[in-house]
């Protein structure tokens, strides 16, 4: 049980490394998904570059 | 370029902080033993990658609406981390029950519907990559929306699988 009542939930140190991973893994996240949606944005780019070169 | 160098340097100094952390500053878990040092991963990668697809829901329902490129591309990026992230969720799993609880794998709701939403998102992102129409994979997207709430759902209803099987 990481969030409960009184009396459940983690350790006090436990809790705090806890959080520090989940904080970490969503900069983590972030990081991937803005750079996988740059690559994305990129993708389309091309595609459409290429579908107005075979249009020409 | 160097910013993207400087974010990814600083990524990887708080990724060492957060493994130090869990190998060294954590305490060892009385029942459970150092293995259970596994948890600090497991966890928050399950809770990262329903954040992704909650992302992803976000980048497709927008889409739906507006029909804007841009949305397209945040769904399948979400999509694509989310996947990533599931993987360890449903990796670690499995390695941390083993030595606790004596099995790899149950299936119960919970590991049940993490495995059915790991397989729908692949199934999303493969569809994507095989149909030229950004348009169609539209019921992949609908189902994996539901079956995140599903997850979501059977965490909260479901508190049992492997962790209802005494500890060794």
């Amino acid at each position: 049980m990481i969030m409960g009542g009184s009396g459940s939930g983690l350790e006090p140190t436990m809790a705090k490394v806890f959080w520090f991973w989940f904080f970490n893994l969503v900069i983590l996240m972030v990081f991937l998904v803005r750079e996988r949606y740059r690559l994305e944005a990129m993708r389309g780019e091309v595609q459409l570059i290429e579908r107005e070169a075979e249009a020409a | 370029m160097k910013k993207k160098i400087l974010i990814a340097a600083v990524v990887v100094i708080l990724m060492s902080f957060a493994a130090y952390a869990a190998l060294l500053i954590a305490p060892t878990e009385s029942k459970m033993g150092p293995i259970q040092r596994i948890f600090y991963l497991h966890a928050p990668a399950g809770m990262v990658s329903l954040l992704c697809f909650f992302v992803c829901f976000v980048g497709n329902f927008a889409y739906t609406l507006k029909r804007e490129s841009k949305w397209d591309c945040l769904g399948v990026s979400a999509a694509e981390v989310g996947v990533a992230f599931c993987t360890v969720n449903i990796i670690t799993g499995p390695i941390w029950a083993h030595p606790v609880w004596g099995i790899w794998w149950t299936w119960d709701w919970r590991l049940t519907l993490t495995f059915v939403l790991w397989l729908l998102y692949i199934s999303y992102l493969l569809l994507r990559t095989l149909v030229e129409d950004p348009d169609r994979p539209w019921s992949a997207r609908s189902t994996g929306f539901s079956r995140f709430w599903t997850c979501l759902w059977s965490t909260d209803r479901f508190d049992g699988g492997a962790r209802s099987i005494p500890s060794r």
